[in-house]
């Protein structure tokens, strides 16, 4: 395998100080190394979305991009969405809009829709729907998540 | 409507709060000190016999706890309905699809079940009658 490397990030604001191997991915660092485990891994090879965060303020899908690639970046993870006891708006939205089911792919489709709306506050519905196309649900049809995409729109003006 | 707490209410779902904060426990969430991991074999090809499973080389590797195979378990087929029921839980004579269940593997980590340790199936097929892929000689599957 050969030796760690050291690596310098930053995670919901917290720094971390590392020692990982180079086949590491940024997935298993955070949910095994670190102990979020809201990220999830759904299909390990970057098609499904369920391992989203955002890496200094672009989308990645986490199971496929190694953690040295990140030294010295800034994370966001699901667990980093709301502050203190209150839920972000983009979190009530979900939770109001009934878009949450069996929840595996909420945590991607939240972070997802974070960098959607901070780079467009105003999205179309084409614009969402483009935005979102990386990020797959199973239970619910996606209708009531574009609901609640629309939803944190207007919670977030 | 007005005389119900629930019916025709907006009702937020139970656990829609901790499944937005990512604080909602999934099955591979869990976390136990000491937990071991398992990973299934699985057939790579569609139809074939089994004539052999040698389990001894990836028994003795380092970390592995255990293997098991249809010898282990019980050979009572299943199926969502009792009228179905044409599954066992581990492949006993023959495999019968691509990810057909072989083996299991428990080990300290997840790297264990999948290095190359060599539980090895010895198959052939096809079947008389089949689809299948003919000619195909013996192949050896690693765990």
């Amino acid at each position: 395998m050969g030796s760690k490397h050291r690596i310098q990030i930053t995670v919901n604001e917290e720094e971390y100080d590392l020692l990982v191997h180079p086949n590491r991915t940024l997935l298993d660092l955070l949910r095994y190394d670190l102990g979020l485990t809201g990220t999830k891994e759904g299909c390990d090879e970057g098609d499904c979305g369920a391992c989203t965060v955002i890496v200094n303020r672009k989308v990645v899908t986490s199971c496929i991009v190694l953690a040295v690639e990140v030294d010295g970046a800034t994370i966001t993870t699901i667990e980093g969405m709301q502050k203190g006891d209150a839920l972000h708006p983009i979190q009530q939205a979900f939770v109001d809009s009934g878009a949450v089911q069996c929840g595996f792919c909420t945590p991607g489709m939240i972070l997802t829709t974070k960098a959607l709306l901070d780079e467009f506050p105003d999205p179309s519905e084409e614009d969402i729907k483009h935005y979102l196309e990386g990020n797959l649900c199973r239970c619910t049809g996606y209708t009531k998540i574009i609901d609640a995409v629309n939803n944190a729109v207007q919670l977030l003006k | 409507m007005d005389n119900y707490s629930i019916v025709g209410k907006r009702i937020p779902h139970r656990d829609a709060m901790e499944k937005v904060k990512g604080s909602a426990v999934f099955t591979s969430d869990i976390k136990l000190s000491g937990m071991l991991h398992g990973k299934i074999l699985r057939s790579p090809v569609p139809h074939a016999k089994i004539r052999n499973i040698d389990i001894s080389k990836a028994e003795k590797l380092k970390g592995v706890k255990a293997v098991f195979t249809a010898k282990d378990v019980p050979l009572i087929k299943f199926s969502i309905s009792p009228t179905w029921a044409d599954k066992l839980i581990l492949a006993n004579k023959k495999v019968r699809y691509i990810g057909d269940e072989i083996a299991a593997v428990v080990a300290v980590d997840e790297e264990r079940p999948g290095v190359a340790g060599t539980g090895g199936v010895i198959g052939h097929g096809p079947e008389i009658g089949v689809r299948g892929e003919a000619g195909v000689a013996a192949r050896q599957v690693t765990l």
